[in-house]
């Protein structure tokens, strides 16, 4: 008790405000900034909110006050549970091929959040759209997703922009990264074939460079360029679909230039490369987070309760804040100045 | 999207600004009379958000999207719906209406700074296509309108105490009854800015995948909650003298001033725009 009532002061709450705002202005103003200038006063006003709801009266005695700091703590404990939980990454997905778990990059990862979660997700990605104004103005994202047996899609779902696809408790949104992807099949000279899609940068932020390297099954390197007959429209509105556009592969294997059409094949050490057409990429993020429902609901209840307190306040004649006894715990009598 | 010329909206913003010049002129020929010209006031501002929403929706017409993406939009929304909220205070909250001698000025301040800004149209990104994002912004404008509100207050009880104005504004409510209004309208913004808050989480959880990432003007709209807050509890907390409470609210409305205005126009953030 000696040591709670201490560490409910309402002065403390105010030391901690300051060190947060001042922890957030310092990661705010250096991205390298550890997360301890955060965490600290955090933890200094969650345990100092603590004390306070055990000892003092002045929260208890008003069920809207008391509700909106509770609320306040259970969002600190669900932020920090998600922290255990939750998973970021990035995946891109061609058009007609499955995801895999394993293309996923991870970005953050919660020490509770088991990866064999994200390998219960199985869908196609179906075509996608990306519409564009004059001046290469991005408007609206449409990506097709196609269901897989037993994942409790009912359908072909359109995500993009403000739609994620949900999917197991993960969410995956569509991102401004996406492009071509060229779809290639290796056959070695024992006559076994391998597939894949070969992505090249983001288009048409990188309309310039559309360039990337693969290493063949046999060993050999190769550069490819895709070139596109028709430049980029910038003065007038277009769409970034899914239909073939007219497009020639170039392959460059030991200093030696070979230019393939879709359908297309050419003969090179080891084995043949047979360019079978070209479809669009959609880089998506991924975020798991079970807590989020529980985090708004939280938020919701906590600003009504408030504004419970409040309005029982204002009706009482005081203001929300007066200190017990100040000359402002008075009703709307406007006695004048008179300076 | 209508094609109407690009200054079609300038006429009914000036008419707008002027109405909220002649509100102005009252408020100050009401302090220094002694009288009051509440009736005339709140014609005055009505008129101005009249002519101010014709503005927008005029405006709206020719762009083909609501006023949330340049400077000059965000700028004329806010003339708005900062008179808006300000006329509905003013008409129901007696005790604030002293604080006009400072609001419409500020309004009028807005209104030069918004004639220097170029009307040019933007393009709305697709992620602002969210019912997330009305909310977020209709809950911000509350909040900005009742610390406006609150601040103009604080700044008359301010001015009070300066040589030459403590005659003038002499025949206003003493001070401890006008604070009354000052932290009750704090207390209201402060839920309001919880809410903006909250439904700017679920709008960026929806449109970038995130719901917090501290991105600017996350960052600065954390720091004007947190001083909200601060400042609340500081009132609480100690017996601080009356004028150091005002000058906190002062404090707390620049940093909302700098979020709504500063912030988005001078970073390269997801609420800039178009990525």
């Amino acid at each position: 008790m000696n040591i709670i009532k201490p560490l409910s002061s309402l002065r403390l709450t105010l030391a901690g405000m300051l060190l947060l705002v001042a922890g957030v202005l310092v990661s705010y103003l250096d991205a390298a900034a550890s997360s301890a200038w955060l965490v600290l006063p955090l933890l200094l006003l969650a345990f100092n909110l603590l004390a306070a709801l055990l000892v003092n009266p002045r929260l208890s005695h008003h069920p809207g006050l008391l509700g909106f700091h509770l609320c306040l703590l259970v969002i600190a404990v669900l932020a920090a549970a998600s922290q255990l939980m939750l998973l970021e990454g990035r995946v891109e997905l061609t058009e007609g091929r499955a995801f895999a778990a394993g293309d996923v990059a991870v970005i953050r990862q919660g020490p509770w959040h088991s990866r064999e979660q994200l390998e219960t997700l199985a869908f196609v990605q179906g075509p996608i759209q990306v519409e564009y104004a004059a001046g290469l103005r991005r408007g609206q994202t449409r990506s097709a997703i196609l269901p897989m047996a037993g994942q409790g899609l009912g359908g072909a779902q359109e995500v993009g922009d403000t739609r994620a696809l949900k999917l197991a408790g993960y969410r995956l949104y569509t991102t401004s990264n996406k492009g071509y992807a060229a779809i290639l099949s290796w056959t070695g000279e024992d006559g076994v074939v391998h597939g894949g899609a070969l992505h090249f940068p983001s288009y048409p932020r990188y309309d310039w460079k559309q360039v990337n390297r693969w290493t063949a099954p046999s060993g050999e390197p190769l550069a490819l360029e895709l070139r596109l007959d028709a430049p980029v429209p910038v003065d007038r509105s277009w769409v970034l679909g899914s239909r073939d556009p007219q497009a020639v592969l170039l392959v460059n294997a030991g200093g030696a230039g070979h230019t393939l059409l879709p359908g297309e094949a050419v003969q090179l050490a080891g084995g043949s490369l047979h360019f079978e057409g070209l479809r669009l990429w959609m880089g998506y993020e991924i975020y798991y987070n079970p807590f989020l429902p529980w985090l708004f609901t939280a938020a919701v209840i906590g600003v009504l309760a408030l504004g419970w307190y409040f309005s029982v306040k204002f009706r009482s004649g005081a203001t929300a804040v007066s200190p017990a006894g100040s000359p402002t715990e008075m009703g709307d009598a406007i006695p004048s100045a008179r300076h | 999207m209508l094609s109407l010329p690009l200054d079609t909206e300038l006429p009914w913003l000036m008419a707008g600004v002027t109405a909220y010049g002649v509100a102005t002129l009252s408020s100050w020929h009401s302090a220094w009379r002694g009288r009051s010209h509440a009736s005339f006031m709140l014609a005055s501002l009505l008129v101005a958000v009249v002519l101010l929403a014709t503005a927008i929706a005029l405006r709206w017409m020719r762009t083909g999207y609501g006023p949330f993406l340049t400077l000059f939009e965000v700028l004329l929304s806010n003339l708005f719906s900062l008179g808006l909220i300000y006329l509905l205070v003013y008409w129901r909250y007696p005790l604030a209406r002293p604080g006009a001698l400072v609001v419409l000025p500020l309004l009028l301040l807005l209104s030069f700074w918004l004639r220097a800004v170029s009307p040019e149209a933007g393009q709305l990104p697709a992620t602002y296509l969210s019912i997330w994002l009305w909310v977020h912004v209709g809950v911000g404008k509350v909040f900005l309108g009742l610390c406006l509100a609150a601040v103009g207050i604080a700044g008359v009880l301010l001015l009070r105490r300066l040589p030459g104005f403590g005659r003038l504004l002499g025949s206003l409510p003493a001070d401890e009854v006008l604070d009354v209004p000052v932290w009750r309208l704090m207390s209201v913004a402060f839920i309001f800015h919880s809410l903006m808050l909250i439904a700017g989480a679920v709008w960026a959880q929806d449109a970038w995948g995130r719901f917090w990432a501290w991105d600017p003007l996350e960052t600065w709209a954390f720091v004007t909650w947190l001083a909200l807050g601060l400042s609340l509890h500081a009132r609480l907390t100690w017996q601080i003298p009356l004028w150091s409470g005002w000058l906190m609210v002062l404090g707390v409305f620049c940093l909302a001033f700098l979020t709504f205005f500063g912030v988005p126009f001078s970073s390269l953030g997801p609420h800039k725009g178009i990525l």
